[in-house]
């Protein structure tokens, strides 16, 4: 995701903070949270702190799985964590998070209609996470060597062997699924897996390497070792504003991802966290939080809280025209199969 | 009556001295028996007892299950991930001892003056990150490398040709070029410490060059060959970083399995059992070539 290599862009604005010393020492609550690097920066959350008189403590991790694993070795540390909607059943069902009191957030009655009823935070008729960003998994081509073209077949065109990167994630199995016509690609028959497995296989002649590490793609389309990749849309930005020449096209139907804010089981700071959640949420925060870091809100009304270009560049009209129709990375029962099949495509 | 107690306890200064011999084994054994017990032998019972639960749901259920180790043995997945690690494995460390042990032979024998200068240089790759000097060959090796470049320059070729990076080849030659110290400086020590009249008295009872080689110095040589392949074989059979960045579609290395069962299949008893495989194979290769020490030795 584009929030793990975030680094960079807002490392130089915390440290500006931190070092201006404007970290006030609170004697009150501390709210602990969970996230990526760049979902609680103080351009959004400094004014939180203020009208609360709390004080935020912030822990990074690099990779969905860091979260499952931290939360599954006790999740005790924290009050609010950001969960990916592929991850969110299992920490649901796993016991790792508690309902939300919709009450407490009214802004969550803002976000996309779609978005808010994904069944993946719900369980027993209870909701227990507010979806806060959107990501989209595109395909990013060497826009000069490929000028033309929008299907993600592209990546299966023998004109291109040897010029092909496949992410080594699972959500690459969706994405091929998705470009076969299988409609529930997070929970696949055998037979529908060996059919994708197959057409992998297939693939392999004409693929360079599978990326696992965002720079590694970046770094792939700047050497020209590639001219096309399933990648993300920080990938394409990045790429582009070192003047390689790509583009993005995003599959059909679109397929992506939401991040969402849990509340950690037993937090003792609930109400807290509830109003972080609502404060994440208004339309405020969003706009600020897609000017600066590029991520993409799940409320639409933040579109008058950010620059237009900032709108136009993240495609958000055709997010907001297509989320209807769009995908998302959902709980995969059979995960470990999943890596497994993923396995077999490099031993085969 | 005095007889007797002299049985039943030692006298003063004899307790005394077993007590100091006590505390000087502690003192100096210890430290030594307590990383052996917490770094060592704790970690490794504990990956076994891993190994033989399962999970669900992000929870490891502690009933005893052989289900990890089955399903290693009927996919072919694990065993072609295994395979591929030995193969790598073993053309690496023989790539390496050949290489190396040229290069310890000419650093010993042959570098005259410069001799400690080439030491010093076959040193200095040792203090980059393992990381970088496998990224390093991606810039080489790559489309756009300096290889393909120089190739391109000469008019070898007519484009860039792709067969350099992204396979078995690109990942054996990196792990060769890193695993070369490892083997040349052992190898170099022990040449270092082999008593020049040994090889006058071959040379002076008339055996040639060749033999003076196989009988005098080869043998001699052994026990650095020996750690030098263990260390090659060992660190490039659990290897991940060189398959990811320079493997490509085909090259799946059992390390790479393993570090996926620990992280998105959040598998720890999987991981644990792929992992006691590959240990009781890596400890057999280190007693084959430590057997193989003694006998020739």
């Amino acid at each position: 995701m584009q929030r793990r290599t975030f680094i960079q862009a807002t490392a130089t604005f915390t440290f500006g903070a931190v070092a201006a010393g404007s970290l006030p020492a609170f004697g009150g609550e501390e709210l602990r949270l969970l996230t990526w690097e760049g979902y609680a920066e103080n351009a959004w959350v400094k004014n939180f702190e203020a009208e609360h008189g709390v004080r935020l403590s912030k822990t990074y991790v690099g990779s969905n799985d860091e979260y499952m694993a931290k939360l599954a070795a006790g999740g005790g540390d924290y009050d609010l964590v950001v969960i990916v909607s592929s991850l969110a059943r299992r920490a649901i069902d796993a016991g790792f998070v508690e309902p939300l009191d919709l009450s407490q957030i009214p802004n969550f009655e803002n976000i996309f209609p779609r978005v808010k009823n994904v069944p993946f935070i719900a369980k027993d008729g209870q909701i227990y996470a507010a979806p806060t960003f959107l990501f989209v998994s595109p395909v990013t081509v060497n826009a000069k060597a490929l000028p033309e073209g929008n299907d993600f077949g592209v990546l299966f065109d023998r004109k291109n062997a040897g010029r092909i990167a496949m992410w080594d994630d699972v959500s690459t199995l969706g994405d091929v699924a998705n470009w076969m016509g299988i409609d529930d690609i997070w929970n696949m028959t055998d037979d529908q897996l060996a059919a994708v497995r197959a057409k992998l296989v297939e693939q392999k002649p004409l693929v360079r390497t599978y990326w696992s590490q965002q720079g590694e793609a970046m770094d792939l389309f700047a050497n020209n070792e590639v001219i096309a990749a399933n990648s993300s849309s920080y990938i394409t930005k990045i790429l582009k504003e070192r003047g390689v020449p790509v583009r993005e096209f995003l599959g059909k139907p679109p397929l992506g991802g939401i991040d969402s804010h849990f509340v950690v089981k037993g937090s003792p700071n609930r109400e807290l966290a509830h109003r972080f959640i609502n404060h994440i949420l208004s339309a405020e925060s969003q706009g600020s939080i897609a000017d600066v870091t590029g991520y993409m809100p799940t409320n639409p009304a933040s579109k008058a809280h950010m620059r237009p270009e900032t709108w136009t560049e993240l495609g958000l009209d055709d997010i907001s025209r297509e989320i209807d129709s769009m995908k998302f990375w959902d709980d995969i029962p059979r995960r470990a199969r999943y890596i497994e099949v993923l396995n077999e495509v490099k031993a085969a | 009556m005095a007889v007797q107690e002299g049985l039943t306890a030692p006298s003063s200064p004899e307790r005394t001295r077993l007590w100091s011999q006590t505390g000087i084994l502690v003192l100096f054994l210890g430290p030594a028996a307590a990383y052996a017990l917490i770094f060592l032998i704790l970690p490794y019972a504990s990956v076994f007892r891993f190994s033989v639960w399962a999970v669900e749901n992000y929870g490891i259920h502690q009933e005893l299950t052989a289900a990890n180790y089955l399903r290693i043995a009927e996919n072919p997945l694990y065993r072609a991930a295994i395979r591929n690690s030995l193969l790598v494995a073993g053309i690496v460390t023989t790539a390496s001892v050949v290489i190396g042990y040229a290069l310890a032979v000419y650093i010993a024998f042959f570098s005259g003056r410069g001799q400690s200068a080439l030491f010093f240089l076959l040193v200095i790759p040792l203090w980059t990150s393992f990381l970088l000097r496998a990224f390093i060959w991606r810039m080489i090796l790559g489309r756009q490398g300096i290889l393909n470049s120089a190739l391109l320059w000469v008019g070898v070729v007519d484009k860039p040709i792709d067969v350099l990076l992204f396979n078995m080849f690109s990942v054996c030659l990196t792990l060769t070029y890193v695993f070369i110290p490892f083997v040349a400086l052992p190898v170099y020590a022990a040449l270092e410490k082999i008593p020049k009249d040994l090889i006058e008295a071959s040379m002076d009872l008339g055996g040639s060059a060749w033999v003076t080689f196989r009988r005098i110095i080869i043998p001699l040589s052994l026990p650095g060959v020996v750690t030098g392949a263990i260390f090659t074989f060992c660190l490039s059979f659990g290897d991940f970083v060189t398959p990811t960045l320079l493997g490509g579609p085909d090259v799946l290395m059992v390390s790479s399995v393993i570090i996926n069962q620990f992280g998105a299949s959040f598998d720890w008893p999987m991981g644990s059992a792929l992992a006691v495989i590959v240990i009781v194979i890596v400890a057999t290769g280190v007693a084959l070539a430590t057997q193989l020490e003694r006998r020739n030795g």
